[in-house]
């Protein structure tokens, strides 16, 4: 980013396709709202009661393997390849390789997505927590994946002089993408078996939080929180050091899954410690930007999308802290198998990453669609509900799960653990069908902004309009 | 004639024996465990099915280790905090051309 913008620099309308980061978005909440409903059809099932017996291609058994792919690939990747198209033109003051490309990775990834639910609808899934793809989608994920990285990464490397850390996190995500998902779809399904590939699993289920996921948000959170800030970061040294340490302490840590397996006690003791480190780097990019807020801290409660992003940041110390407890062996012996790690993974993918898409949704569609909210108070409920609801599901799993370790630990019968249980998913459902509404609040009021958008209108006088933010 | 304005260049002793002392004994740590991972490799069969995961990580942090050096490369660590600089003034003006136009 050693380039300023110059008399000669393009403009927004030359980088930025606005039209497909939108069409993202909306990608984006229409498979929330199918995986949210996912996991309400197998949350009624904790409760005895499946509202759908009439077909087994309802089963929520297989309705829960669409609630977990459809947020990684549907939401969260639509979310994350939607404000790419905003992000890393504007940063690199060039536009992606090829905007016919990027309509076409934008379909064909829509296709892979869709297919990817009918495959695992129809059972044919694999036997690998998020890499249940069924075998003869992968080869077609992975060639998107690869075109997506192409397509990114051309204007990334163009970039002449040290890169704003913001590239540096999206350049990686889309290396570590590809590998990350060759590994679990390939590896353990054509070239290891046994507890190596226990092994690979467990470091696939992590990397693709750590080395895809996390990534991107936190590259989307150094972009965004400066610009709502109105100014830079308060050390981009020091997130610089969070980069790094990423890259090199997370790739170990997946091995923290499968703890007290037969997987070799170095291995485990190996991923434990990698995990404790990286605490270290955690706290450094905390630090980073509590300290970015220092004397505009009031702007947290007034400005939404800021809101959303400390309420995210606020989760991932959270998530981060309790990781580095419960891949302590003690803890683990106590948490293992129980509802304390779902309450877990649901703070990591909602409170924190699902948290930060919305509220970058909430800040980009009045500048995309050139108008204001439909409603900006719906807009204030929609996140009292998602961050309401998901504390309430969260700390009600955690909760659950340590009933659920003791149960176990007393040596009881199972169903005397089921019996705890009972309560405590009766609050998840709950807390879920919360969630969901307030997912259905924002995407009618997207669909009443769309409405009124001058685009929409034909009104081209208003079209380079800049709307406050919210 | 160097400008008076140029930062000083020359490295504080004082960060060279830290480095020194991050950095001895995490070498020596790391040949050490990568001696026994070669035992392994050429032991039981029992432990080489733990090689996957290890060669894995190895792997991806030769990678990454390129990757830094690409990075010093390109002066990623001398003024370290441009970018941030930078990036902000172009958000800024791309912002008012869009308002202009």
């Amino acid at each position: 980013m050693s380039t300023p913008a110059t008399a000669e620099s393009p403009r927004q309308e030359n980088l930025v396709d606005e039209r497909l980061v939108f069409w993202y978005f909306v990608a984006a909440l229409t498979y929330m709202l199918i995986s949210m409903l996912g996991g309400i059809l197998m949350g009624l099932q904790l409760l005895r009661w499946n509202p759908l017996p009439i077909s087994e291609y309802l089963s929520p058994g297989r309705w829960r393997m669409v609630h977990t792919n459809a947020i990684a690939y549907g939401f969260l990747a639509n979310g994350f390849l939607g404000m790419m198209h905003w992000v890393v033109p504007r940063l690199s003051l060039r536009p992606v390789l090829d905007k016919r490309l990027s309509l076409f990775i934008f379909a064909a990834w829509q296709v892979v997505v869709l297919s990817t639910a009918v495959g695992l609808l129809l059972g044919e899934a694999q036997g690998l927590e998020w890499g249940e793809t069924p075998v003869w989608i992968d080869p077609l994920a992975q060639a998107g994946l690869l075109l997506v990285a192409i397509n990114f990464g051309y204007p990334i490397i163009k970039v002449k002089g040290p890169m704003y850390v913001t590239l540096w996190y999206f350049l990686a995500a889309l290396v570590w993408t590809f590998l990350t998902y060759a590994m679990g779809n390939f590896v353990p399904q054509y070239a290891v078996t046994g507890t190596a590939a226990g092994a690979v699993g467990g470091l696939f289920i992590h990397d693709l939080v750590g080395l895809f996921v996390t990534p991107m948000g936190w590259g989307m959170m150094y972009y965004f929180v400066p610009i709502l800030l109105k100014r830079p970061m308060w050390s981009h040294g020091l997130s610089l050091v969070g980069f790094w340490g990423l890259a090199f302490f997370y790739p170990l840590q997946g091995i923290h899954h499968f703890l007290y397996t037969p997987i070799p006690m170095f291995l485990q003791y190996g991923a434990v410690l990698s995990t404790i480190a990286l605490e270290f780097v955690v706290l450094t990019v905390i630090i980073n930007f509590v300290g970015s807020l220092k004397g505009t801290g009031m702007l947290c409660l007034s400005n939404l999308p800021l809101r959303y992003f400390y309420t995210g940041i606020t989760f991932y110390f959270l998530t981060c802290l309790q990781c580095a407890l419960q891949t302590t062996m003690t803890f683990q012996a106590l948490i293992h198998f129980t509802d304390w790690v779902v309450g877990h993974a649901h703070m990591v993918m909602f409170g924190v990453f699902s948290m930060w898409i919305l509220g970058m949704m909430t800040y980009l569609v009045p500048r995309l669609l050139k108008t204001d909210w439909y409603s900006e108070e719906w807009c204030y409920w929609h996140y009292w509900i998602s961050a309401g609801g998901l504390m309430l599901m969260a700390g009600d799993l955690i909760l659950g799960g340590l009933f659920q370790g003791w149960s176990w630990a007393a040596l009881q019968p199972w169903d005397k653990s089921i019996t705890v249980s009972h309560p405590f998913w009766a609050v998840r459902i709950v807390a879920g069908v919360l969630m969901f509404l307030a997912q259905v609040l924002l995407s009618y009021n997207l669909y009443k902004t769309w409405q009124k958008s001058p685009l929409r209108l034909g009104d081209e006088t208003l079209t380079n309009v800049v709307p406050a933010t919210t | 004639m160097m400008s008076t304005n140029q930062p000083n260049s020359r490295i504080p002793l004082w960060t060279w024996i830290v480095g020194a002392a991050v950095l001895i004994p995490t070498i020596l740590g790391f040949a050490n465990k990568f001696l026994d991972l070669i035992i392994i490799a050429q032991g039981d069969e029992e432990g080489a099915f733990a090689l996957t995961p290890m060669i894995n990580y190895l792997l991806a942090t030769a990678g990454f280790f390129c990757m830094l050096m690409y990075a010093v490369t390109q002066g990623a660590f001398h003024d370290i905090n441009a970018p941030s600089h930078s990036m902000f003034e172009n958000e800024l003006e791309l912002d008012r051309r869009s308002a202009n136009s």
